[in-house]
């Protein structure tokens, strides 16, 4: 009889262990995001946050019926913001990469975009290409991926120059210490849109970049609920007015929107 | 000298409620686990439903669609490349087309179907069916001035490339995602479902647990009261009926948890295998036809060897940079869609994927007829034997799923024939045990 009991014990000890912890169990979510990338996630003159990123996370996150309280994050912590439970979203225009999978998972993508360069305007009949830019020196942002994939992926002998943040490449290409900043479009449009800088957008797109939302490791409920979300936004024409808003006068070629094939949740 | 004694009545009233109480008791709790037996088995069968009669193979049937429709892009690049001196070959891919398109219409209504009480799913297969028409018109214009240039073998002239690019782009920019997510989304509705079954099962299965003990705890008090109360070492119909709680309690449990087996069995190895490999599979058809448009279309080349590299690291994922890196550095430690393979099965389909890498490197270093030549043979070979050994994998998976929904159905039959009929003679014999005992008070 008692070891009946301890069984029954077990049994229902074993059924208390429910799936672990999600973010559609929570009225309110932490979303890290980025301060200092025009168009995308900027901090406005009214201490407000605006930007495309921005809007997207408004959004998707209103149509889980959550609130939001943003958390600014630095380059190099998209990672760890999630790791270490600091927040439950990152929206830091991150790309889906094997080695990040290993540490968390991604909905969406919710935008693709594309590699582009941009250089200086005296520049603009030499590189045309990705591969025109052989021999010459590209800013890499610590953090980022993208002057790998030229460098590794493409095979493209370019040099590249450490930076901490876009800003610091915008410097080193206005006095010369560098020939080009490649990266997503859509940053590089942002860029473009800063006081004082005359560059010139090559329109090389190459290496889709699948711009997605970090979510915790095994938070599959939350990823899915994310993903019917974006299909949504897709569906009822917010992406398209919200790519509009932002990129309408970017000159980044708009003319297919339509919900990017997803990552999947498991 | 005084001696209480308590009235003769009073004392044979109590007695007998006691005995009727403890009885009724007993059948109480047999009844409640009878419950609780059938309760456990209309949840775990409705899983079963789900997944083994309904959703499940819709699920499966509309994975096909990724596949279907990546071939469908594949063969007109194909046909665009082969030129008129392969005319023959030429109407063979058309035929095929005409079949896929065919495949592809049966495999959204059967979408559609499934997503009856879901409007954002429904929303994506009218997209898709509308989006595919739109294919359709700017493939045939394609193919149309593709047969006025009348070109040789090998990529054609550039205005019929755009042309192409044109549909290409649609298919793979809009309609394959969309065909990708449908198949994801229909892979949650079954997994929720499952979930919220499972649980159910696991509380039934306590509710069993919990009931039986207690019928069998009613019954041994019944005994041990007749026993002491009336001198006999144990009533037969009572022991009889003790042995058939237990066996009900016993069986009972043990159905359930084979039946939620069986349910786990059809949905880890048979539904979620063959929802991956079909997906591996659906990419892989995807990263041949990369393979056609690479050498069709000289203004694409990067990207078009971009994709396939893409595509290859989601089937079998090896940290590499490059195409010719990841090439090299293929072993059969790989992760990825494929990754989870295990034994014979990973070594037979790492090798016959290995040899496809290897052709794909070999083709990359051709140029001209030479390339064209050595995809239309060798190449697309080894692709076809590695998508057979894919294809011969998925089939397995398939009937082990179909294999574990039948012995679920199975363990089904027999909680529903003879638990009942066992309990309710157990029932029947507490009161056939208890009947003469009562009848002494009378």
């Amino acid at each position: 009889m008692r070891r009946l009991l301890i069984c029954l014990i077990l049994l229902l000890t074993a059924c208390g262990a429910t799936r672990p912890d999600s973010l559609v169990d929570k009225d309110e979510l932490i979303v890290a995001i980025r301060s200092d990338v025009p168009l995308i996630s900027f901090k406005g003159q009214d201490g407000a946050y605006h930007g495309f990123n921005i809007d997207v996370a408004g959004d998707l996150v209103s149509r889980l019926g959550k609130r939001i309280r943003w958390l600014e994050i630095k380059a190099g912590d998209q990672l760890t913001v999630l790791t270490d439970g600091r927040a439950d979203l990152v929206f830091a225009h991150m790309s889906v990469t094997p080695e990040r999978k290993k540490v968390i998972d991604f909905a969406g993508p919710y935008h693709v975009d594309f590699q582009d360069i941009a250089v200086r305007p005296a520049d603009q009949a030499a590189i045309r290409d990705v591969r025109d830019l052989e021999g010459r020196k590209i800013c890499w942002v610590r953090g980022t991926n993208i002057a790998q994939r030229i460098i590794d992926e493409r095979g493209v002998e370019a040099v590249a120059v450490a930076a901490p943040d876009y800003d610091v490449c915008l410097e080193m290409i206005e006095d010369g210490r560098i020939d080009a900043i490649s990266t997503n479009s859509q940053i590089l449009a942002g860029l473009l849109t800063k006081p004082g800088v005359d560059l010139h957008l090559v329109g090389a797109t190459f290496n889709e970049q699948r711009t997605s939302i970090g979510v915790r490791k095994g938070d599959v409920d939350g990823c899915e609920e994310l993903n019917r979300a974006i299909t949504q936004m897709y569906q009822d024409g917010t992406a398209h007015m919200l790519l509009d808003k932002w990129f309408g006068k970017s000159g980044i070629d708009l003319s297919v929107i339509a919900v990017p094939q997803f990552e999947g949740c498991s | 000298m005084t001696v209480t004694v308590t009235p003769p009545v009073r004392r044979k009233v109590a007695v007998s409620r006691r005995v009727r109480t403890l009885a009724g008791l007993s059948v109480l709790s047999l009844a409640l686990l009878l419950t609780a037996i059938l309760a456990g088995a209309a949840s775990t069968g409705s899983s079963l439903r789900t997944i083994g009669h309904d959703a499940g193979p819709q699920v499966l049937a509309t994975t096909g669609l990724y596949r279907q429709m990546s071939e469908m892009d594949a063969l007109v690049a194909e046909t665009l490349l082969l030129g008129r001196e392969y005319g023959p070959q030429q109407q063979a891919d058309l035929t095929l087309y005409d079949q896929r398109r065919l495949d592809i219409s049966e495999s959204l209504l059967k979408a559609y179907r499934l997503a009856l009480d879901n409007p954002t799913e429904q929303r994506t297969v009218e997209s898709l069916i509308e989006g595919l028409g739109r294919y359709e018109r700017l493939a045939a214009q394609a193919r149309l001035l593709d047969a006025q240039s009348g070109h040789t073998a090998g990529p054609p002239p550039d205005h019929v490339v755009g042309a192409y690019q044109r549909a290409t782009d649609l298919m793979h920019r809009e309609l394959l995602p969309k065909a990708y997510n449908l198949t994801l989304e229909t892979g949650t509705i079954v997994r929720r479902a499952h979930d919220a079954e499972r649980s159910a099962t696991s509380l039934a299965r306590i509710a069993v647990i919990v009931t039986g003990l207690l019928a069998l705890a009613c019954l041994l008090a019944l005994q041990t009261y007749l026993t002491s109360r009336f001198r006999r070492v144990f009533a037969p119909a009572l022991v009889l009926a003790t042995v058939l709680g237990a066996a009900g309690l016993v069986t009972g449990a043990v159905l359930i948890n084979q039946q939620g087996q069986a349910l786990e069995a059809a949905k880890r190895g048979g539904f979620d295998s063959v929802l991956t490999l079909t997906r591996a599979r659906a990419i892989s058809k995807s990263m041949h036809g990369d393979q056609s448009r690479y050498l069709l279309d000289h203004f694409r080349r990067d990207t078009y060897e971009h994709t396939f590299l893409d595509k290859a690291r989601t089937v079998a994922a090896v940290e590499s940079t490059s195409l010719p890196d990841y090439q090299s550095k293929l072993r059969a430690d790989f992760q990825g869609l494929l990754g989870g393979l295990t034994g014979e099965d990973r070594a037979r389909l790492f090798a016959a994927y290995q040899k496809f890498q290897q052709a794909d490197a070999r083709m990359r270093t051709m140029s001209g007829e030479a390339a064209i030549k050595f995809w239309d043979g060798e190449l697309t070979r080894a692709y076809e034997s590695y998508d057979k050994s894919l294809e011969e994998l998925v089939r397995r998976h398939e009937s082990d799923f179909e294999r574990a929904i039948d012995s679920g159905d199975g363990a089904l039959e027999t909680l529903w024939r003879l638990i009942p009929a066992g309990l309710a003679a157990g029932a029947l014999l507490v009161l056939v045990g208890v009947w003469p005992r009562l009848r002494e008070y009378r």
